[in-house]
């Protein structure tokens, strides 16, 4: 008799948290897009593909996953940095993001609509508040720039928030006919279970455009960074914990590059 | 504002010409000799023809049927570039994706383009990175490269009379990193990939552009370990196109191109011209092949004056624009090409949803 209520309370609850805990790998993501093809008084260039690269990506990853949101970057500083992330990327798993770019000696930076606004790598952190963004995909020239050595005094202040995965480029990502898809590749690729890495490398490659594709990712230590780096993919982001500040021992990247 | 070049002086020209001349020479290591011969001819003629022969693509066989084909052929291979063993195979609208345990197979629209990795095993084979100079000889790749199309490819990589598979350049993975201690090194890099790209010449006219393009990827023990192609058969359409001389393909690029080449800051990477085959997914499956240009610029501006002042390095933004120039006179109509349909003065086919600007709502917690 005792067993049997046993065995009636167990099933149930074993049921349920094998439902629980399949769900949680199977979980629907939230994904934000932000995105800008022209410029105040036209101080930066034109970006005439933008709007194609980004409202194919989105009708790509929506079709499995939650777009939360789609904005141009007027006003937008103060949400990509530290100000109102909380209610702009932090709010999303993972945010795509195309605009100009800029690497320099003690920052990355990113072009905003608004005339001589950019928002810079030392004011934003990511990772930390609301949802807590995983994964910082940017179509923006030079951001992810390594090969002066400050690579991590740039791009640390955002991945010590948690962030888990960034995608760039280290010097130029063209804008044009070719390029129009390369959002929609990248989609594609991450719901296919590609890894992250390959996911945006392979989206981003045509052969005949000369695309800078870099990744990066932190860890504890070398391998342990190599091993993050290698192995995340839109379905299992979430099993590689968050590492913050002091957790973060080691910064690892991949680049593609004509040599 | 669109700058007309009417009435430039001609020195600007001759600038811009010995300019392209000189990027072409030094940026790009990575170039077989072929592609920077190339780069030198159009820097200087343009074409360098003053007719083509236009080419229309013949339909492929079907992304079903090339997907089934190439799955067969590599079904038996002990090769890293496999297909045995158990997989799941996914249609979507237009592309077949082919799957198992740790490859996959991909092939688009009517099958005249695929792409295939075995990422597992070049995950695997990361332990035997190698320092970068110590990575594939651009030689040895094309040799590679051209064993495994000879052997592997030669059903779907078909060369027509008068065509000739070109060399084009050579990329690799890198990877690298170090502490995040303050004033730490980095680490030196080291290379897991080697990938090989050639393109396609029609009588003795380069094709620019993601069409006609095969890259072939090997790890460093020399095993192909992926591939892509993008690659139809071209025919003849049975009529030719005169094409524009090099100070009418330069105003053209002033009128349709990002950015202005003659403004400071404005640098171009790479000015190749031949046949231009914007690639399967984003061609016009009814226009021809024509000629046409395709450039690469780069725009860094300042925007930072005080930065700029303290550090070069710092201080700017860089833009970098692909743009594909139409070549030929008359254009051809293509929808897909916004360049050549602005020529024309026809709409072209946009599919783009504008974002708003961000709304102030309340974001529901976690």
């Amino acid at each position: 008799m005792r067993l049997a209520r046993q065995f009636r309370l167990t099933i149930p609850f074993a049921a349920a948290t094998f439902l629980l805990a399949t769900a949680g790998s199977l979980a629907v993501a939230r994904f934000g897009t932000e995105c800008q093809e022209d410029y105040q008084n036209s101080w930066q260039d034109g970006l005439d593909y933008v709007w194609e690269r980004c409202s194919a990506f989105n009708d790509e990853l929506d079709d499995t996953d939650t777009k939360v949101y789609y904005y141009n970057l007027v006003g937008a500083k103060s949400w990509w940095e530290s100000a109102n992330d909380q209610l702009g990327m932090e709010t999303v798993n993972l945010l795509y993001a195309c605009t100009h770019g800029g690497g320099w000696s003690t920052k990355s930076v990113w072009a905003m609509w608004d005339q001589n606004q950019f928002a810079e790598s030392p004011n934003m952190r990511l990772g930390d508040e609301s949802y807590g963004l995983s994964i910082f995909s940017t179509y923006s020239c030079e951001t992810m720039k390594f090969n002066d050595g400050k690579m991590w005094t740039r791009m640390g202040p955002i991945m010590r928030g948690g962030l888990r995965y960034a995608t760039g480029s280290h010097d130029k990502v063209y804008d044009g006919i070719t390029t129009d898809e390369t959002g929609e590749d990248y989609a594609d690729n991450l719901q296919d279970g590609d890894t992250i890495k390959y996911a945006w490398k392979d989206g981003n490659s045509d052969w005949a455009t000369s695309q800078d594709i870099t990744v990066m990712a932190t860890g504890s230590n070398k391998s342990n960074c190599e091993s993050r780096r290698d192995g995340m993919k839109w379905q299992n982001y979430t099993s590689y914990g968050r590492l913050r500040d002091g957790q973060i021992g080691w910064y690892c990247y991949w680049y593609w590059n004509n040599l | 504002m669109k700058i007309s070049t009417s009435t430039r002086p001609v020195f600007r020209v001759s600038r811009w010409v010995a300019a392209v001349s000189l990027l072409s020479g030094l940026a790009w290591a990575a170039d077989f000799p072929q592609r920077v011969e190339s780069a030198k001819r159009s820097a200087a003629q343009g074409l360098g023809k003053a007719e083509i022969p236009l080419l229309k693509r013949r339909p492929g066989p079907g992304m079903s049927a090339v997907a089934g084909v190439l799955a067969r052929k590599f079904s038996q291979s002990a090769a890293p570039i496999t297909t045995r063993g158990r997989s799941k195979t996914q249609t979507h609208r237009n592309r077949v994706r082919i799957a198992g345990d740790g490859w996959a197979l991909q092939v688009y629209g009517d099958g005249t383009k695929a792409r295939y990795r075995n990422s597992a095993y070049l995950d695997r084979y990361a332990s035997h990175a190698r320092p970068v100079g110590q990575r594939l000889s651009e030689s040895r790749l094309e040799a590679l490269g051209r064993q495994f199309i000879r052997e592997h490819l030669q059903d779907a990589v078909v060369l027509g009379a008068n065509e000739a598979l070109v060399p084009f350049f050579t990329e690799f993975q890198i990877g690298g990193g170090g502490p995040t201690k303050a004033g730490a090194p980095m680490i030196e890099e080291q290379v897991v990939a080697n990938t090989v790209v050639f393109s396609r010449a029609v009588n003795g006219t380069d094709v620019v552009g993601p069409g006609s393009k095969i890259a072939i990827t090997f790890a460093n023990d020399e095993k192909a370990v992926g591939f892509d192609f993008d690659w139809p058969a071209y025919e003849p359409a049975g009529k030719t196109q005169r094409v524009v001389p090099l100070p009418e393909i330069q105003k053209r690029l002033q009128e349709l191109g990002s950015a202005k080449t003659d403004s400071p800051g404005v640098k171009v990477e790479r000015f190749e011209c031949g046949y231009f085959d914007a690639g399967l997914t984003r061609r016009d499956s009814d226009t021809l092949i024509q000629a046409g240009c395709f450039v690469h610029t780069s725009a860094r501006r300042i925007v930072d004056q005080a930065a700029y002042s303290q550090d070069p390095s710092s201080g700017h933004i860089l833009a970098a624009f692909v743009d594909a120039i139409p070549a030929g006179d008359p254009v051809e109509p293509d929808k897909r090409w916004r360049q050549a349909a602005k020529l024309l003065g026809i709409a072209p086919t946009v599919r783009e949803v504008r974002p708003p600007e961000r709304k102030r709502y309340p974001i529901p917690k976690p």
